[in-house]
């Protein structure tokens, strides 16, 4: 049976930013870290251990993939890339975090306006 | 420095699963590299130990999970999934080591509480906590117990002990330190704790695991299959109905031949036991040596080897009764040899067993050569009842000490000085046989009429009493207070001259001993 995107959801903030940090383009690993800590400002930073645990599960679930052009040149670092599934995964995690931030401000409002 | 920490975080991938490390390890050290000036040696090796654990929990056979997406858990991170389905096997895993850890540790703690109870023997003092005259190990022969003088008992075995005529300057050695601890009691103990761990294990722990597993199964196949799992249960009363008489049955006789005839534990075979009268120099001498193929007494009576054979408290007068008057008056020297196997057992026992053996070698040797005859019966005699004064009593809860070692006994009652005693966990019996072998009680048994059954620390301080005419103590226990005033005073505690019926030994008849 085909998974669907929902199989996997929530994600772990790891997962989430590597996923997210490989929608730049394919990226090796040290990439994929450099992105991160650019794409959290700073607060985020991962290590290459937690990295390539994510990446083997990744690629074990088929949401990343290694790219062809380092598999061919084993002097190349290896590159990764987003699959068709881990995009669709991603977006659902993002929609999935979007409604709980909409709901958590709406909450948030509403308390706010109850202590008025 | 740059290679040394390189090398130091190439150790940790290398220490990762090989298939890991074969696919990542290298993009990981270049990755490292690259990182170093940014994040740090440290933290980079902290991320590095963390892989270093996830990878080989995942590398178990029962960490690895399925390629399955049933477990989305699998990304979740700090997320939990609450799955309705059957827990993995890992879950399972996990949650029977905690069982088996948690298991453990109230066993051992058990175990460790129940050894720490009043049964053990007081190896730390010269009082043993059992109050059983019988254990006591290593007692001088009491040609003088009717004269009231101390017994003073050690563990080890090569110093001799002398009593009798020697009363005051025994009563003296009583009140210093002993030695803190019996080696023999510690290996003991060691056993013991080891022996009655191995025995919870396989009878209490082992059951309740397998039982908690068949409970678990029976109610998952419950969930998914009801009437198999009715079947199941069925099936298992119906084996329990058979099978319950049938194991009382065999266990019940198994104790039936337990409580028959006891193992066979060989009897110690004598090669040497010479008994002649004592050289006059040595008369009343009252030496016993333990030795580790037998035991040797010098200058010993009958009596004091009655007192010894048998257990009886030789502080307390009347406990021993009846017999020849040669009896308490010519002393013999006795040596006994058992043959060797008896002395290679006895090498792998603790003493106290082997001290039991040696006396039982004694009672053999006494009917045998003096043809002994004696029986127990109860006599009213004149005791002192030891109770609580009506203040109540002022002994207190026992503060434990972290500083000892495990096995080490708690219950005791420690000499420091003369006229001073600290009690430690102590049990009342322990007090009562230590103020039986005062000289202030004149040789009369000591009852505990307290009711109190606990443990107890206390320090006691008083004048010395001593009987010998000019050889009062010239220190500064002269400003303390007597005994029976102590007692009171500092413990709350009172003794009153009363009756009470008392287990004595009555010497029937005795012949001198027969030629060797």
């Amino acid at each position: 049976m085909k998974p669907h995107v929902t199989d996997h959801l929530p994600l772990s903030p790891a997962t989430l930013h590597v996923l997210l940090a490989l929608t730049s383009g394919d990226l090796h690993g040290y990439g994929i870290m450099l992105e991160i800590e650019r794409q959290s400002g700073g607060t985020y930073k991962m290590g290459p251990g937690t990295l390539y645990d994510n990446i083997k599960k990744l690629m074990k679930l088929g949401l990343v993939e290694e790219s062809q052009a380092a598999n061919e040149d084993k002097d190349v670092r290896r590159e990764y890339r987003l699959t068709a599934l881990g995009g669709g995964v991603l977006a659902a995690e993002t929609e999935r975090l979007a409604q709980v931030v909409r709901t958590a401000r709406r909450s948030l409002r509403l308390r706010e306006e109850g202590q008025l | 420095m740059s290679d040394l920490r390189k090398q130091m975080y190439g150790a940790i991938v290398r220490l990762h699963p090989a298939e890991f490390r074969e696919e990542f390890g290298q993009e990981m050290l270049l990755d490292f590299d690259e990182a170093l000036p940014n994040s740090g040696f440290g933290a980079l090796c902290l991320d590095g130990l963390i892989s270093l654990g996830r990878q080989w929990v995942a590398a178990l056979p029962v960490g690895a999970r399925e390629n399955s997406f049933a477990h989305p858990s699998l990304l979740a991170g700090q997320y939990v999934a609450i799955s309705p389905g059957m827990p993995s096997f890992l879950e399972l895993f996990r949650a029977a080591v905690l069982a088996t850890l948690v298991y453990l540790a109230l066993a051992f703690v058990l175990t460790a509480q129940h050894n720490r109870t009043p049964t053990q023997p007081g190896g730390l003092s010269t009082e043993p906590t059992s109050g059983a005259p019988s254990s006591s190990a290593g007692v001088a022969l009491h040609h003088g117990a009717q004269q009231g003088s101390s017994a003073r008992r050690t563990p080890m075995s090569s110093t001799p002990l002398a009593v009798g005529r020697r009363a005051t300057n025994a009563a003296a050695q009583t009140e210093q330190a002993e030695p803190l601890l019996d080696p023999y009691w510690v290996a003991s103990m060691k056993q013991k704790a080891i022996a009655s761990t191995k025995e919870f294990a396989k009878t209490t722990l082992l059951p309740s695991i397998d039982l908690s597993v068949f409970l678990f199964l029976l109610l998952e196949l419950w969930k998914r299959r009801p009437r198999v799992a009715k079947w199941v249960a069925l099936a298992t009363l119906t084996a329990l109905a058979v099978a319950t008489p049938a194991t009382f049955g065999a266990t019940h006789a198994q104790v039936m031949q337990a409580n028959g005839p006891m193992p066979a534990t060989p009897a110690p075979q004598l090669e040497v036991a010479t008994i002649k009268p004592s050289d006059p120099a040595k008369q009343h001498l009252g030496l016993y040596w333990r030795q580790p193929d037998g035991f040797k007494l010098e200058g010993t009576t009958l009596r004091g080897m009655i007192v010894n054979a048998y257990g009886v408290q030789g502080s307390v007068k009347g406990l021993l009764q009846g017999g020849p008057a040669w009896m308490a008056a010519d002393a013999f020297d006795l040596v006994v040899k058992v043959d060797p196997a008896t002395t290679e057992r006895w090498s792998k026992l603790p003493q106290q067993p082997v001290d039991e053996e040696r006396r039982a070698v004694m009672r053999d040797l006494l009917a045998d050569r003096f043809q002994l005859k004696l029986h127990r019966e109860m006599r009213e005699m004149p005791a002192l009842l030891l109770t609580v004064g009506k203040d109540g009593s002022k002994l207190q809860t026992p503060v434990a000490e972290k500083s000892l070692q495990t096995g080490v006994p708690q219950s005791r009652i420690n000499f420091p000085g003369r006229g001073h005693w600290d009690g430690h966990y102590a049990l009342m019996s322990n007090l009562c046989r230590s103020l039986a072998g005062r000289p202030e009680m004149d040789g009369r048994p000591i009852v505990d009429k307290t009711g109190l059954t606990g443990q107890y620390d206390f320090t006691l301080r008083w004048a010395p009493f001593d009987p010998a005419p000019g050889s009062a103590s010239m220190d500064s226990s002269e400003q303390q207070p007597s005994l029976f005033t102590a007692l009171q005073e500092q413990l709350g505690l009172r003794l009153i001259p009363g009756k009470e019926p008392m287990e004595v030994l009555v010497v029937d008849s005795a012949d001198k001993p027969s030629e060797n």
